[in-house]
């Protein structure tokens, strides 16, 4: 806005400019400034006529742009390329590792859910627990269901037994706390430690990081990053995020003392 | 198109580990993602790549998505914080590989890149930009989202994207004017 010297009147060129896009309409707040009135003033000053035209010009030209494409080999390579991720990933598993996890959760509930069935019919539990019982049930009976997958250990065509009940509880701020000491065998699950470590953001303002780590992330392609926390498992890892907090808050997992990013979430 | 219910359906079956369910997912919108990245980066193979990564972070969060806006801007959005994170990179190691599944020898890839790619003066006058001003631009005249779609994507307000439409354009027409338009 700057005030007129052509007409008795303030260019409110904002409003002119969605005249152009047609939003006004949402726009129109005020009760003098709605559509009409833009209308009347891109007839008679010649300031909001060449805003208008301006726009309405730029829109066009833009609207004329072809859309790009991928070539039927491109597009052949990109689900190549998206399938043997999804495939690669899995045994890593940021995508999975829960209710794979679950499912192993759910196969241990099993046997002690049998060892208690076997128990009580051989006479050891005589009194039989009405909890043990109810637990023993309900356990085999979502088994069945699925199709008697007791047997295959990690769950594939059937895993939707365990993970259609559960998803929606599933809390990924819980995650890192709970599962990942549950399962010493499966890798750790980066992402939801990712999630976490970007819902505090103070941290990546209060960190400081330590000459090593520094230079460790300088071999790992990390400048202008901080530690965050540390993750202690078989291995140390760095979780590290970009120093200032205006960035993406990009969550990357640095093995120490090789310096080698192992995983990345975005 | 499809029906929006129907894609958080798909969604859920994908957290599910349903891969036909993601694939059909993909298919919606693998197009757009590739225009929006190729227009974002400005090659083509940069492009193929950060729509890939796009993909599989959908995958991979699909659990995340909390139906708050439609599947198709959820994805655009994962799609236009990969590019971002791609220009870092690029800055960080200015020398990095192009990924394998790109053939350099595919004479449809070269060919499309002549003619049916990007228009050049479009992408002379995009580069002049602010990034913002550049992405507003490019998700609402050239893709032809909404503005609460494109406030979506961007994560801010419909008012913000407004003033970066309105904005932009007027150093658009600036530029052309000093150009080819009249
Ligand atoms: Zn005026």
């Amino acid at each position: 806005m700057r005030p007129s010297n052509q007409g008795m009147h303030e260019h409110d060129l904002d409003l002119i400019a969605a005249l152009a896009d047609g939003s006004t309409s949402d726009a129109a707040d005020g009760a003098a400034s709605g559509a009409a009135g833009a209308r009347s003033l891109v007839e008679t000053c010649p300031v909001c006529r060449a805003e208008y035209e301006a726009q309405t010009e730029v829109i066009a030209w833009l609207a004329g742009s072809p859309t790009p494409a991928m070539t039927d080999m491109e597009r052949a390579g990109l689900h190549r390329a998206v399938r043997s991720g999804i495939e690669s990933e899995k045994p890593a598993a940021p995508a999975a590792p829960w209710w794979q996890r679950l499912g192993y959760v759910a196969a241990g509930l099993l046997v002690v859910a049998g060892l208690v069935a076997v128990l009580q019919n051989s006479g050891v539990l005589g009194g039989a627990d009405g909890l043990a019982e109810s637990a023993a049930t309900t356990v085999a009976g979502e088994a069945e269901a699925a199709g008697g997958a007791e047997g295959t250990g990690a769950p594939t065509e059937g895993i939707p037994f365990v993970a259609g009940d559960t998803a929606e509880d599933f809390d990924p701020q819980e995650a890192p706390t709970t599962t990942a000491a549950a399962s010493e065998s499966l890798t750790l699950p980066f992402a939801e430690f990712a999630d976490e470590a970007r819902s505090s953001q103070t941290q990546r303002e209060e960190t400081d990081t330590n000459e090593d780590d520094r230079e460790c992330l300088a071999r790992a392609g990390l400048d202008r990053h901080v530690v965050v926390r540390e993750i202690e498992d078989e291995k140390t890892y760095l979780v590290v995020m970009p120093e200032d907090p205006a960035e993406d808050p990009v969550v990357f997992f640095v093995e120490v003392p090789e310096c080698r990013i192992v995983f990345e979430d975005r | 198109m499809t029906v929006p219910g129907n894609e958080a359906e798909l969604l859920a079956r994908v957290v599910i580990g349903d891969r036909q369910a993601f694939e059909l997912v993909m298919r919606n919108h693998e197009d757009r993602v590739f225009s929006v990245c190729l227009r974002i980066l400005g090659d083509r193979e940069r492009a193929l790549d950060a729509t890939q990564d796009t993909f599989l972070t959908v995958f991979r969060k699909a659990r995340q998505f909390e139906g708050r806006s439609a599947v198709g801007t959820w994805i655009y959005r994962i799609a236009v914080n990969t590019c971002y994170d791609q220009l870092r990179r690029m800055q960080r190691r200015p020398t990095e590989r192009f990924p394998e599944h790109l053939d350099p020898s595919d004479p449809g890839a070269e060919q499309e890149i002549e003619s049916a790619g990007l228009r050049p003066e479009i992408e002379a006058a995009l580069a002049v930009l602010s990034p913002d001003f550049r992405n507003a631009v490019i998700l609402s005249d050239l893709e032809g989202l909404s503005l609460p779609e494109v406030a979506d994507v961007l994560g801010v307000p419909v008012g913000t994207v407004k003033s970066r439409l309105f904005r932009g354009r007027r150093l658009l027409a600036q530029r052309l004017g000093n150009q080819t338009m009249s």
